[in-house]
């Protein structure tokens, strides 16, 4: 497998930014920490880019992720994104979205595997690994926020 | 893919398409200016790390070199009058001493000679016959003579122009004795404590017979005699009288002298 070179980063990155900023933003409810995080990312990848670029969307993804100031380990402990409304006009723009209303149940950390499972296509082995979890924390967690999602789909369908 | 599953994939690809995305130019992060306090800082940061590295090689090379006693005199100036009754002798600061961890010292002493009506002011040393690394020394003054062109010459105590080495780690030491003016040294070499002191000149000064032959000029031995030193013991009449040195010079018998 060929190394990544700065210029193939920086063409691989261009190329799936749509995607995965628009993941970010959806997981986090902020477009800001999303673009912070890409480029954190970005910057990351210029210095220890991945050995491959098999499942780069699910780095990128991670990686940015990471770097987001509140990450996956403040994101354990977050409430549903209802509970804290956010003043980022993302947010109202979500929420006029029938999937950003379902997303609004979901904690953070559940909508980054829910993003990443149904949006960048992602299995739940691609997942566990970008995430550092196993893979049946990963489809527990898809099985709980799909049910949540249904529940309130069900009430307001 | 369950169907329930498809429909939500559909759901997401179409709702999380429709997120606007940031102008192209902001994709990727702009590039960093480093403010001038950052490049002070690292500027700071970078002398500080060089200087602790300086530092810390510096402490490390004192420590390998106090490991090894290596004795770096100066010895104290010497004395501008006369001494009342004692010779030069090097003091333990004076002389390098060892670490206070190394066994108790010993000394290594002994009278000065040179042939003329003065003794040049000399540097005594005591090489280790192990590790020429490791030395002992006194710097003694000028004794006696025309007070030109020296007028610091201090006049010979009555015993003799003596010189004592203390604070010498027991061991094995080759003696002898370099002139510390710049005058020209017509011998061409350091003074020794060598064979042929043992053998012509301590008999010949305390008038005892000279065995035949051995002082001749072209087959007396001029090759170092080791002297040994123990803990607390001061090893006397050590005299480096010797000033035919030179065929030791040339032959590369002779130690380096210690700087």
């Amino acid at each position: 497998m060929p190394e990544i070179t700065a210029e193939r980063w920086q063409e691989l990155y261009d190329r799936v930014f749509p995607q995965v900023y628009r993941a970010l933003v959806a997981a986090t409810f902020d477009r800001e920490r999303a673009l912070d995080g890409l480029h954190d990312a970005f910057e990351e990848g210029l210095r220890h880019p991945p050995s491959d670029d098999r499942n780069l969307e699910g780095w990128l993804y991670r990686v940015a992720l990471r770097k987001t100031r509140r990450g996956l380990l403040h994101a354990l402990r977050e409430t549903p994104m209802t509970d804290h409304p956010s003043d980022d006009p993302t947010a109202a723009i979500l929420h006029r979205l029938e999937v950003g209303q379902l997303l609004a149940l979901l904690t953070e950390r559940q909508r980054a595997i829910v993003v990443a499972h149904y949006y960048l296509g992602l299995t739940q082995e691609e997942i566990a690994e970008a995430f550092g979890v196993r893979r049946g924390t990963v489809s527990a967690t898809v099985s709980q926020s799909l049910a949540r999602m249904r529940e309130r789909g069900a009430t307001h369908g | 893919m369950a169907d329930g599953d498809r429909d939500f994939v559909h759901l997401f690809v179409r709702d999380l398409d429709d997120i606007e995305l940031p102008p192209r130019d902001r994709w990727r992060p702009a590039p960093r200016k480093e403010s001038y306090l950052v490049k002070t800082s690292r500027f700071v940061l970078s002398a500080a790390a060089v200087a602790a590295l300086v530092i810390l090689a510096l402490i490390a090379s004192a420590g390998l070199r106090e490991r090894n006693q290596v004795a770096v005199t100066p010895s104290p100036t010497p004395p501008t009058t006369a001494p009342a009754t004692s010779t030069p002798s090097a003091s333990p600061s004076a002389s390098g001493s060892p670490q206070p961890t190394t066994p108790p010292a010993g000394a290594i002493s002994g009278t000065l000679s040179y042939p003329a009506n003065f003794v040049p002011p000399l540097t005594v040393y005591a090489v280790s016959v192990a590790d020429q690394r490791i030395f002992f020394s006194v710097q003694t003054p000028r004794y006696g003579g025309d007070p030109n062109p020296s007028p610091s010459s201090v006049p010979v105590p009555p015993g003799g122009a003596t010189f004592t080495i203390t604070g010498v780690a027991p061991g094995t030491y080759y003696v002898f004795a370099y002139r510390d003016d710049n005058l020209p040294n017509f011998f061409g070499g350091p003074a020794l404590y060598s064979k042929f002191v043992l053998t012509c000149e301590q008999p010949a000064r305390a008038g005892a017979p000279i065995p035949s032959g051995a002082c001749d000029s072209t087959t007396a031995d001029h090759s170092l005699v080791p002297v040994t030193v123990r803990a607390g013991e001061t090893v006397t009449r050590i005299d480096p009288w010797d000033w035919t040195s030179q065929q030791q010079v040339q032959q590369g018998n002779l130690p380096p002298r210690p700087r």
